[in-house]
């Protein structure tokens, strides 16, 4: 089966903040942003970056990780609070600003909902859209990226 | 065999996390731990700024560990008898190993001033400190002694607590060590246009008061204080192995790529031991967590059998001061030149944030950048992937 990922698109976005609820909802049961495993980043109104983890292949983070917290599921890029120590050397290198700290300093990230995200389900403009991995790349890169770095950098450069 | 680990902070929890994970019989793993339970130093800062429960700060594996079989004695190692092969323990009894990995971590350095064991001085370094702070009332008046990253997270959480904070630092920029100076020039502006007072190329003299800390004697001013924060540095707290010849360069243990130290069979990894530069190949103390956690592993690795090396670290350090992020992979400008390297700097600035990559023989060593707003987007992966393609 193929493997599914977020595929963003900062142009839709409106802000309107059902993702980030949403998220936060499914994780935790309430609504706060600082739960929220996805964040909208507003500057003088404009949407800068939807922050939220493109599960990379490989993934830096992953190979950064020297507690064992961060490790590949089903092609799913997921962080174990119980093997996290909060060393943010994850956050250093993750190219889309995706791993952030909530209360206490624990660190939450995109775990795609095992298969079915939330904020995919209530995003009104497609800005967040749920589809297999080969889509995403097939329309950002025209050749095979040859490097670890120029793949990453073609999805992350956009 | 039986493998015992002095030390329950992050090397020595983490020791017994991979020997677990590798199949080392949990039965056969002692853990001596003077603090139990075992917590992470990284979350210390957020606790106290956010007003949470010290059970944020436990390392959560703690209890898989002992579910899986894992012996712990919550008490203090006294020392190593080679020979026979065994620790004594405080209150007398002992204990036998056939490897021995030694994770005693570090201890703050506290600089030889006048004042300094007046009450109402500190540091920021443990749970004990944690616990002090947190019982803090009412706006007082905080001087931290250090602009390290401990030092700037601990006065930014004291900040956001109420208290008046003031901020020295010998040398003459912030994060020395950490990041160079056009990065640490306008982080400091930002810090201080939020508020937090920063004294740079300044000499504490002296803490003043007669029995409770009084006030701050630096360059020749004296400024009120009620509490003083030392965060000025870590040294390698290895008062246990002294006199039973294991290796030290300093005061620091000296260990081999597999984490062995000169005596076989005696490991150590963490604040107590040196570790391997990865770019320069040379051996430096760098005590940070995920180094502890790098030797950890490596260690439980050649204790099961499968010999395993290490390459060396690359430092991956992150850290958000008072909504400031700080990124720094590799080598700084500064810790390149120290490692004997002749680098040079190249940087680039936006309102936003300000990156520079260090550079050596036109190949990426290293790179920092400090942002301002909320986005924690850089370059820092693709200098950590360069640096593993061309130096491994
Ligand atoms: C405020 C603060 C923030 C930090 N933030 C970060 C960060 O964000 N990222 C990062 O990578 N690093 C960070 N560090 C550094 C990191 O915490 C240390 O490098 C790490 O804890 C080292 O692990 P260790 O096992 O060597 O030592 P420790 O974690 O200090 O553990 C050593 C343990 O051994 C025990 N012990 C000592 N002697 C004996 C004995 N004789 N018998 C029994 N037990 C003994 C001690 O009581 C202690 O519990 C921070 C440090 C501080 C102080
Ligand atoms: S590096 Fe960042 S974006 Fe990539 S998998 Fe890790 S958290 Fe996700
Ligand atoms: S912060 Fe947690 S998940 Fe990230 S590298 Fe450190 S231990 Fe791993």
């Amino acid at each position: 089966m193929d493997k599914y990922i977020l595929d963003i698109d900062i142009e839709k976005c409106n802000a309107c903040m059902r993702c980030v609820f949403a998220c936060s909802l499914a994780r935790s049961g309430v609504i706060d942003e600082r739960q929220a495993m996805i964040k909208i980043i507003v500057e003088k109104g404009i949407v800068i970056d939807i922050a939220v983890c493109r599960h990379c292949d490989p993934a830096p983070c992953v190979n950064v990780c020297e507690f064992d917290a961060l490790r590949v599921e089903d092609g799913r890029v997921v962080l174990d609070q119980s093997r996290c120590t909060t060393c943010k050397a994850c956050i250093s290198v993750c190219p889309f600003g995706a791993i952030r700290e909530s209360y206490g300093g624990e660190l939450v990230k995109c775990d795609l909902c095992g298969g079915d995200p939330a904020c995919v389900r209530v995003c009104p403009t497609g800005a967040i859209k749920y589809v297999p991995a080969h889509m995403v790349r097939t329309r950002r890169i025209s050749s095979v990226a040859k490097t670890i770095y120029e793949y990453l950098e073609k999805i992350g450069g956009r | 065999m039986k493998t015992v680990i002095i030390g329950g902070g992050i090397g020595g929890i983490y020791t017994a996390y991979y020997l677990v994970k590798y199949g080392y019989t949990p039965n056969d793993i002692t853990v001596i731990a003077a603090e139990w339970p075992p917590y992470s130093k990284h979350r210390l800062a957020e606790v106290l700024s956010e007003k949470l429960s010290i059970d944020y700060t436990y390392i959560g594996i703690y209890n898989l560990l002992l579910d899986k079989g894992i012996n712990v004695i919550h008490g203090v190692a006294d020392k190593i008898d080679i020979t026979e092969k065994k620790v004594l323990l405080k209150g007398g009894s002992e204990i036998i190993y056939d490897n021995l990995v030694i994770t005693t971590g570090g201890k703050p350095f506290i600089p030889p001033i006048k004042g300094v064991n007046l009450d109402n001085n500190m540091t920021f370094y443990d749970i004990k400190d944690l616990k002090k702070l947190m019982k803090i009332r009412g706006p007082l008046r905080i001087a931290v002694i250090g602009a390290g990253l401990v030092g700037l997270t601990a006065a930014s959480a004291l900040k956001r607590i109420g208290a008046s904070v003031t901020v020295y630092e010998l040398m003459e920029d912030i994060l020395p060590g950490v990041i160079d100076k056009p990065l640490s020039s306008r982080l400091k502006d930002y810090l201080v246009g939020k508020g937090l007072r920063i004294y740079t190329g300044t000499r504490v003299e002296e803490i003043i008061g007669d029995h409770r800390v009084k006030g701050v004697k630096a360059s020749g001013r004296i400024d009120p204080a009620d509490i003083v924060v030392f965060a000025t540095g870590v040294r390698p707290n290895t008062g246990l192995i002294k006199d039973i010849g294991i290796e030290t360069v300093r005061g620091v243990i000296k260990i081999d790529r597999t984490g062995m130290t000169s005596i076989k069979n005696i490991y150590a990894a963490g604040d107590c031991a040196l570790s391997h530069d990865l770019i320069t190949g040379k051996e430096v103390y760098r005590p940070l967590g995920f180094v502890a956690a790098h030797y950890a592993r490596i260690i439980a690795r050649n204790i099961i059998g499968t010999k395993k090396e290490t390459r060396g670290i690359v430092p991956t350090i992150y850290e958000n001061i008072g909504g400031a992020h700080i990124v720094r992979v590799g080598l700084s400008l500064k810790e390149a030149e120290s490692l004997g390297l002749t680098p040079s700097i190249r940087c680039e600035e936006t309102i936003d944030q300000i990156s520079c990559t260090v550079v050596e023989d036109g190949a990426p060593i290293g790179y920092e950048a400090v942002g301002f707003n909320e986005r924690i987007r850089n370059k820092a992966w693709q200098v950590y992937y360069d640096i593993h393609t061309l130096y491994s």
